[in-house]
């Protein structure tokens, strides 16, 4: 053994030695923090007789500060795609190709690595390795220019900066580990005055997964042709690491050793001290040891490790390395003992000298830096340059390289990559902590099902309360995972349905979609139902005879229609239905018609105007009739009066009502692609239907159906279900011929006079009903059956009337509706028309629904014949519901009968 | 302004007594002792706290005698705080050991601390002996003091200078944002949101004061602080005596030229600056005693506290500091 290191020792002298600098810049401004490294021997490569010229920045004296640091800024310092390898000497040494190879990994890792700079330094035979590393390099180096060069790596913004800092401190630490393993001498430059104890917390994570690697590496090793105790050892030699200070606070320019109280210079005594301080912190912490075979590293026991600059002098080592090589290229070669004794008129050594002190033992004697009672033999190697690239890059794979060493990922993992997360270990541990008591903040008080609004109102309770409680760079993750996972049961699991019914009150069910509802991308998974809450009320059928329980309706169509036809099943679907005008498509999928914002605003008075000149045109033409009525009855006089008044303000839409039945072969075009939203009123453009009808109009039977001395033989009237009497008189200057043979067979003593009864019934949500003969109260009275129709003809009657019961509970006032119109028409020559103008709402801007388009519908005689009206009254998606405040104004708007003709 | 506030102290309160030399708060042995300041505070709640955080030997004491000279023309031979002289610097020493108060004419209080992560302090005092984080690693305690500090300080700071010689200090920022991790809402805070941070390097080379650079550091600065609480603006540096250092997106980034001790108010050559392109030293200390004066304005105050309250909530929160329960939670974390 001894014979090898002798033999190896000889060898060295012989050859060309050049060192090696890594320099691991975590540093700020230009003063990267470097590790400069290793020693090897690269005697096969020809230098080639070239001279060699590293560009060193030069200070000047130009008087431009900016030129100062353009110049300071130039490649030779900050690496890019062309200067990476921007020593010329290093395209030599590529043409080894394992060179090449290992240049061109370190390339493709510029993710990871800013650069890895090889220069080669003659004079003072090393190879320097720059390696400068990630995200903090790029940020904090002087290299603006590297920051917008680099816009693809990790950026800060996204993230917080302790994150950042983990990264790149298990960057730099790997990179050490591969650096520690293949050097001989690692230089620490330091741009601050003081030494960064956080360096030992790296030193102690490397070196216990240097261990913990030991046998893979040399399992590695072993099958190379290279000495065993390298193989074992899996490195050069313990490696000496010096430390390089860059700021220095004690100016010793004016220091005479003459005058002076100590002899030492008082920057080498400060050095001194910063070597005792900094021994004494790596021994407490166990960094180094008396057996330095047995550390990550060592310090030199005889030899200075601490070089601290001159004061005003601020350069990077790299720059001071090469100044001093062409400095000492005009004094005497390869004697390394006449470059440490040069310039004796500095009291400071250089840079250069300081290193070279290190590599002349290294290329002499080979480094044996253990404690003085452990003086033996320690293993130090000075392979050939090929070895050392090829070991190189072997160790380069193991400990750097991605793929290969995912192999041996636990180890990085839980060696490496944990310890040096400590912020995000406690964020992580302190959040999950507090996480459950999160969800239970969420959970707490939870109804079975409930609405995206609890739900984000819980959520945000959650969410404050981690806030508060909880730290560090794992919060956003665990707000995220707090988010999913009430989300996530919420959606799965407790999510009511948000469908509001008509009267206000929210579906009760878990979330689900009902055969009505668009299908969404949010509700295609959810499960068909109907929408329910549980609350009824009680309704009667259209013709009136059966009751049942109205569950509260969600939509129109159930409300004035599905409710309605389900009844009707049992009880008067073999009644004669009159069919009111309904949408009747020609495609397959008809759109509904909407209403465009700009129609919302100022348009649609053009359009409806557009409407109206078409329905003027048809007015015209039911002119005369109108005329004829005039002359025809009382009634009809003051209707028509009454009318015109009407028109007055409502202009044509309302007398396009009083046109004459026999009018309608001048029928419009319904709309068979698009159909109306909701129901049909006055100011529906166009030509719309809606597409079901709200109305039912039924003939429950005969004239004699109607018993006027019993009333309606139905259930569910609180006072009595007497119709009020409708005379019409036998109009003057009629056709008396006509009139004798048609009204011969009607049974009344009076000839001119026809006996029509006439009900407006009111039905409450408890399934009270009433009729009102009078607009503005209800008779209470039985004797008072024999009520004349007169008033409610001729003025508008309520559309709601407060119910005379009182609901169980609260004693509050019911709200009954108009539900049906009653007429018994008996058979003789009276035709009577049913127009139904209903306004849900007060005069200004509410529309009044119609039946149909086309004007009044006849009725026929000897008949007793009941409209339905809507539960609901809806138009584009507005409901007009009956609240307290607009009650008194809706109202039906009077001349829902006329007497068209009597012949 | 001045007027209105001297109305103020006089009809509140007779005079306090001028503090002449600063008051040790915190003793080597980290104990607080401040309580002896109490003679001269006032109870009054125009004030504001300037801590002063550093490495070795970055100047720390320095800054904090600028800030409480009332003449900076003769800085460093009349400011209150001792500086570390020659000899303590030859023997890699610190001058500070605790954490130094003075307070100036204005009620400005400043603070003056020890060196943060320094391996003499470290060794030479025997600072915290009552700590429990005594045993353990020495890089490791070193930390957990600086932490306990900074979490002391943006307690009961309204602003905080952070002074390094070597640029933009990377270990004291993250230590800052560790310290903003592990903070806990103290009742009694003066100032319930984080405080300013001003950073200040000092001893710029002439690189710093190229406006890329410049640009670059302001955009570190943001780029480090931007998910943190801190206010990292509000101090329009240099807008007078360096106009040419103008950003967009600016930071409370100082920067201050060699003040040597020996040649006092004076470039020292060497240091490469320019004749006739860096402004005397004078404007720069005169810019930032102004800055940090004119960032009290947008202090929020809390309601009513009084100096006097303000020293003793200063002692709880001390106290509260070292017991740090996130603290020592966090100590489990660190390898």
């Amino acid at each position: 053994e001894l014979e090898k290191i002798k033999r190896a020792r000889k060898l060295s002298k012989s050859k060309q030695n050049i060192a090696m600098n890594l320099h691991l810049p975590l540093g700020v401004q230009n003063r990267p923090y470097s590790m400069t490294i290793a020693y090897s021997e690269l005697n096969n490569v020809l230098i080639d007789g070239k001279e060699v010229t590293l560009e060193t920045s030069n200070r000047g004296n130009s008087n431009d500060i900016d030129s100062i640091y353009d110049e300071n800024l130039k490649p030779s310092n900050i690496p890019n795609d062309e200067t990476t390898l921007f020593c010329p000497l290093l395209k030599e040494l590529m043409k080894s190709e394992k060179i090449s190879e290992l240049v061109s990994k370190c390339k493709e890792d510029i993710t990871r690595y800013e650069s890895l700079l090889i220069s080669l330094n003659k004079d003072i035979r090393t190879l320097e390795l720059e390696l400068r590393t990630t995200n903090i390099t790029k940020m904090t180096s002087q290299a603006s220019k590297l920051l917008h060069l680099s816009n693809t790596r990790l950026s800060f913004v996204s993230k917080p900066f302790v994150k950042i800092w983990e990264k790149a401190e298990y960057e730099f630490s790997k990179a050490a580990l591969w650096l520690f393993s293949i050097s001989h001498i690692l230089l620490l430059t330091q741009a601050a005055s003081t030494f960064d104890m956080s360096y030992v917390r790296t030193f102690r994570i490397v070196d216990s997964l240097r261990r913990k690697l030991g046998s893979i590496v040399s399992d590695e090793l072993s099958s190379k042709d290279i000495s065993k105790e390298w193989a074992s050892s899996g490195r050069l030699c313990s490696p000496r690491v010096l430390f390089t200070f860059e700021t220095c606070n004690i100016d010793q320019s004016n220091w005479d050793i003459n005058k002076a109280r100590h002899k030492v210079p008082p920057l080498t005594r400060l050095q001194h001290k910063m070597e005792d301080y900094i021994y004494g912190l790596l021994r407490k912490s166990r960094v180094i040891t008396d057996i330095s075979s047995n550390s990550l590293f060592a310090v030199p026991i005889n030899q200075e490790f601490v070089y601290i600059h001159e004061y005003g002098v601020k350069e990077s080592p790299l720059t001071n390395l090469s100044n001093r090589r062409q400095s000492s290229r005009k004094k005497s070669q390869n004697s390394f003992a006449s470059e440490i004794s040069s310039d004796e008129n500095c009291i400071h050594k250089s840079l250069a000298d300081f290193v070279t002190e290190h590599v002349h033992v290294a290329s002499t004697t080979g480094f044996n830096d253990n404690a003085r009672k452990y003086q033996g033999n320690s293993y130090f190697e000075l392979p050939e340059c090929s070895k050392w690239l090829e070991i190189s890059q072997l160790l380069y794979n193991i400990f750097i390289n991605e793929e290969v060493a995912n192999m041996h990922k636990n180890y990085f993992e839980i060696e490496m990559r944990k310890p040096l997360s400590m912020f995000s270990s406690f964020s992580k541990n302190n959040c999950e902590s507090a996480y459950p008591s999160a969800v239970n903040i969420y959970k707490e008080k939870l109804p079975k099902y409930y609405t995206k609004q609890t739900h984000e109102s819980k959520l945000n309770t959650a969410i404050e309360y981690m806030k508060k409680t909880c730290r560090g760079p794992e919060l956003n993750t665990f707000l995220q995972r707090l988010t999913d996972e009430c989300t996530g049961m919420w959606q799965k699991e407790r999510r009511l349905c948000e469908a509001v019914s008509i009267s206000g009150r929210a579906c009760n069910k878990k979330a689900h979609r009902s055969p009505a509802d668009k299908i969404t991308e949010e509700n295609k998974q959810w499960p068909v139902s109907d929408h329910s809450n549980d609350v009824h009320t009680r309704a009667f059928c259209n013709c009136g005879n059966t009751c049942a329980d109205k569950p509260d309706p969600f939509d129109i169509k159930f409300a004035n229609k599905l409710f309605y036809d389900n009844l009707e099943k049992n009880c008067c679907q073999s009644m004669v239905h009159l069919n009111l005008p309904v949408f009747q498509p020609s495609v397959t999928e008809p759109k509904v018609f909407k209403l465009s914002k700009a129609d919302e605003g100022g348009e649609p008075q053009q359009n409806l105007s557009e409407v109206d000149a078409s329905t003027t045109y048809n007015l015209d033409l039911s002119q005369p009739s109108l005329s004829r009525m005039d002359e025809h009855s009382d009634l009809a006089e003051n209707q028509n009066a009454e009318s015109e008044n009407q028109n007055a303000e409502g202009e044509n839409q309302e007398t396009e009502f009083f046109k004459e039945p026999s009018t309608k072969e001048v029928e419009r075009q319904h709309s068979t692609t698009e159909y109306l939203n909701g129901m049909l009123h006055t100011k529906s453009p166009g030509s719309l239907l809606p597409l079901f009808p709200s109305f039912s109009l039924l003939k429950v039977g005969n004239y004699s159906w109607y018993d006027p001395n019993v009333g309606l033989r139905q259930t569910g009237f609180i006072q009595n279900s007497f119709l009020c009497f409708w005379d019409v008189r036998n109009p003057r200057g009629a056709d008396q011929a006509n009139r004798s043979t048609v009204w011969k067979n009607y049974g009344s003593s009076n000839t001119h006079e026809v006996k029509l009864f006439l009900g407006n019934e009111y039905e409450c949500a408890l399934g009270h009903r009433f009729f009102a003969h009078h607009p503005e109260k209800i008779f209470k009275s039985q004797t008072l059956r024999k009520d004349n129709a007169r008033k409610i003809l001729n003025s508008d009657v309520p559309l709601y009337f407060p119910c005379p019961c009182k609901t169980e509970d609260s004693g509050n006032v019911a709200v009954a509706q108009l539900m049906r119109v009653w007429v018994a028409i008996p058979k003789a020559p009276v035709h009577v028309s049913l127009n139904p103008r209903i306004r849900p709402g007060p005069e200004d801007g509410t529309p009044t629904f119609v039946l149909s388009r086309d004007g009044p519908i006849d009725l026929t005689h000897d008949a007793v014949w009941v409209l339905r009206l809507p539960h609901l009254y809806s138009s584009d998606d507005v409901n007009y519901l009956c609240s307290s405040s607009t009650m008194n104004s809706c109202r039906v708007l009077k001349g829902m009968f006329n007497i068209s003709r009597i012949a | 302004g001045d007027q209105a506030r001297k109305l103020e102290i006089s009809a509140n309160m007779k005079m306090p007594r001028n503090i002449k030399t600063p008051f040790q708060i915190i003793d080597e042995g980290g104990q607080w002792i401040g309580d002896v300041c109490a003679d001269y505070t006032i109870d009054q709640s125009n004030y504001c706290v300037v801590g002063v955080i550093g490495g070795q030997g970055v100047g720390k004491s320095t800054i904090a005698s600028l800030l409480a000279s009332k003449d900076n023309s003769e800085i460093l031979k009349d400011g209150p705080f001792v500086i570390s002289p020659r000899e303590i610097r030859e023997a890699a020493l610190y001058q500070t050991a605790g954490i130094d108060l003075f307070i100036t004419p204005e009620r400005m209080i400043i603070l003056d601390t020890y060196p943060l992560l320094s391996i003499a302090h470290f060794t030479e005092s025997s600072p915290f002996r009552d700590s429990k984080y005594e045993r353990g690693l020495m890089e490791n305690q070193s930390e957990l003091h600086a932490l306990q500090l900074i979490l002391f300080l943006i307690n009961i700071c309204h602003s905080i200078i952070v002074v390094s010689d070597c640029g933009i200090d990377l270990n004291l920022c993250r230590l800052l944002l560790t310290a903003e991790m592990l903070r806990s809402d103290l009742a009694e805070n003066v100032n319930p949101e984080l405080p300013y941070l001003v950073f200040l390097n000092n001893r710029i080379s002439v690189q710093e004061l190229n406006r890329h650079v410049f640009r670059s550091n302001v955009e570190l600065l943001n780029e480090m602080f931007s998910t943190s609480q801190y206010k990292i603006t509000g101090v329009d540096a240099h807008r007078v005596e360096l106009p040419h250092l103008r950003v967009k997106r600016p930071a409370n980034l100082f920067l201050l030229p060699e003040i040597d001790a020996d040649k006092p108010a004076a470039f020292s050559a060497d240091r490469g600056f320019v004749d006739g392109k860096i402004p005397p030293i004078k404007c720069f200390v005169r810019s930032l005693t102004r800055q940090i004066l004119g960032l009290r304005r947008s202090y929020p105050q809390k309601s009513g506290q009084s100096e006097k309250a303000w020293l003793q909530s200063a002692s709880r929160a001390w106290n509260a500091s070292k017991k740090s329960s996130l603290l020592s939670e966090f100590t489990q974390f660190v390898p």
